[in-house]
């Protein structure tokens, strides 16, 4: 494997010396590039009680191409579809090399925290989302109780 | 023979037919990275290029950009940036076709990136850096401009293909990398094999060091407690185990200062003082940190109380919140726990008692210096009234003068002569006579009088 970009040791130094509230990121032993994130639901959300898993992979071309991110845990919004992947401008065509590991998993918290059924990636979910909020909140709040780990 | 460990570690290379790049971004800088890093690969700038609308990246990262999918745009605020690279054959083409009458000002449109301030790598390329070949054993640490030369000329690590020949026939080149050190000064090729001094086995002169230290069974080293010899590569570990290696107390952190073959260790220990206290200290040192934690939580708290009582002598409300925070945290610990919070409330509070006695005195003569102070105050009002009293005197004396004088006036300036020029009513009079002069002009009067 092609040494690892002193870029992407720096992050990684500063994600565990000074970690973002409520996100962790633990880079693989045997590949530097694939991390291990742990995400509590933002308060007064309806993910709030819950510890979600994402997966995030550093590209070869990264910081010029986005990390990929997906949900490992199940999870019931309009813009993260079933397989978890999430429907984020700044993970596609919004993205910059001036962005981070750090600002990127901020944004998705963000996300959990607001989201837009305007914009979906879970066309269900965002019918849902639309026709009655209140059920679907509902509904996420369930599944948070299900599927997420507990705070 | 395997290759030296030393010489295996990562480090800078020159390589005839490659040209000697160095990885710029993988040094290693001494000092944090605070100011002047790059957006892009969050590292100090190398060569600085500045964009129209402001920001500033390495060339070498903004370019990159450029040819990634984000394409000419700011990183940072994503306004579009034109460039066209003065190396690339084909846009220069494409330059002379639409400006053909131009040759030596071809019109091409400005890029809009461009060098930085050359301040900003002034102050880049002074920042301190480790040598690349940090992991060969280089110590040597330097401004960044002179790393290059650092590498190329001084360094002792930095390796260069040996370019002696070999014995074998044909002849030929031996091309080996090799570290300066083991070339300076030499005329033949280091890599001819000769016998060690100690065992004889064919060495180099570059396996030399790893061959003393970690091969040789025949370079001995004494033992520094039982005296006997043993390789170097293993004197260490038979020194770990040597009963007669000189020890120190384990308990010399608290003061024994016994020092002795590791045999007797035990023998002393059963007598020494210390190490029977230690343990006791030990613990006494874990209870101590405890205590002190709890006090800090408590005095925090005590203000708190403190705090509520006070204001709810003023306002009446009190602050059940904060007195519920007190006791649900006093809830969670044991009765015995509690019991001791009390008692050291009470110290607490036996503390703050004494604090008040010893204020008390300084606080009743602070009352008594405000008695004083109000008395010279009601004695100041007297003597203000007074003196008004006596003001009002003079203005009526005053009023009267002026009065006579003016009087006088029709029968002759004789009075003005003979009264003293210094005295009230001479300027009384001053005044009287430049307000009939006035229409001469005051500043005449004035002259005409002085
Ligand atoms: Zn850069
Ligand atoms: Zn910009
Ligand atoms: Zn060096
Ligand atoms: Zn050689
Ligand atoms: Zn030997
Ligand atoms: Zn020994
Ligand atoms: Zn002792």
């Amino acid at each position: 494997m092609a040494s690892l970009p002193k870029r992407i040791i720096k992050e990684t130094e500063r994600l565990v010396s000074d970690p973002v509230p409520g996100i962790k990121a633990v880079p693989h032993e045997d590949n530097l590039r694939y991390f291990d994130v742990l995400m509590e639901g933002p308060s007064s959300s309806p993910y709030e009680s819950g510890v979600f898993k994402l997966e995030l992979f550093l590209p070869e071309d990264y910081p010029m191409v986005a990390p990929k991110v997906r949900f490992l845990t199940k999870i019931y919004h309009p813009n993260i579809d079933r397989l978890g992947r999430i429907c984020l401008d700044v993970l596609k065509s919004n993205w910059s090399p001036a962005l981070q590991i750090r600002t990127i998993l901020l944004s998705i918290q963000a996300l959990l925290g607001a989201p837009n059924p305007d914009d979906p990636l879970a066309n269900e979910v965002a019918e849902d989302w639309k026709k009655d909020e209140s059920n679907a909140i509902e509904t996420a709040r369930e599944w948070t109780v299900r599927y997420a780990d507990k705070k | 023979m395997t290759e030296n460990a030393a010489e295996e570690a990562s480090g800078f290379d020159v390589v005839s037919e490659q040209p000697s790049t160095m990885d710029m971004r993988s040094l290693q800088y001494v000092d944090p990275l605070d100011h002047l890093t790059c957006p892009i690969c969050q590292l100090p700038f190398i060569t600085p290029f500045q964009t129209k609308c402001g920001h500033i990246f390495c060339k070498s990262c903004i370019l990159e950009t450029f040819r990634s999918p984000i394409g000419q745009k700011c990183p940072l605020d994503r306004s579009p940036l034109h460039y066209k690279e003065e190396t690339d054959g084909e846009a220069n083409i494409e330059e002379d076709e639409s400006a053909e009458t131009s040759t030596e000002t071809p019109k091409t449109r400005e890029n809009d990136i461009f060098p930085a301030p050359i301040i900003i790598s002034n102050i880049t390329d002074d920042m301190r850096v480790r040598c690349l070949n940090l992991d060969r054993g280089c110590e040597w640490i330097g401004p960044r401009w002179s790393i290059k030369t650092h590498l190329l000329l001084d360094c002792g690590f930095t390796r260069f293909e040996c370019n002696n020949e070999l014995d074998e026939e044909p002849i030929s080149i031996c091309k080996k990398l090799t570290q300066r050190r083991y070339l300076d000064g030499l005329n033949s090729c280091p890599h001819k094999e000769y016998g060690c001094q100690f065992c004889g086995e064919m060495i180099t002169k570059p396996d030399e060091e790893k061959h003393f230290t970690k091969e040789c069974d025949k370079n001995l080293k004494k033992c520094k407690g039982c005296l006997l010899e043993f390789p170097l590569k293993s004197v260490e570990h038979h020194e770990r185990f040597c009963d007669k290696f000189v020890e120190k107390c384990p308990a010399a952190s608290i003061g024994c200062d016994w020092k002795g073959a590791r045999e007797l260790l035990t023998l002393h220990q059963e007598t020494c003082i210390f190490t029977r206290l230690k343990p006791i200290l030990d613990e006494k040192d874990k209870t101590i940190g405890q205590l002190r934690e709890s006090t800090s939580f408590l005095s925090s708290k005590l203000e708190i109380i403190l705090d509520s009582i006070v204001q709810g002598k003023v306002t009446n409300v009190g602050f059940p919140l904060q007195l519920d925070e007190v006791s649900s945290y006093s809830g969670q610990r044991s009765k015995r726990d509690s019991e001791e919070d009390y008692v050291h409330l009470l110290m607490e509070l036996e503390g703050l008692r004494s604090d008040f006695m010893r204020i008390q005195p300084s606080i009743s003569a602070l009352e008594a210096q405000q008695q004083m102070i109000s008395g010279l105050v009601a004695q100041n009002t007297h003597l203000m009234e007074d003196m008004n009293n006596q003001r009002m005197g003079l203005n009526s004396v005053r009023q009267q003068i002026q009065f006579l004088l003016m009087d006088r006036r029709p029968r002759g300036g004789m009075m003005e002569s003979l009264m003293p020029r210094n005295s009230v009513p001479s300027v009384a009079a001053t005044v009287s006579k430049e307000s009939l002069s006035d229409d001469e002009g005051s500043s005449a009067g004035r002259s005409n009088k002085l």
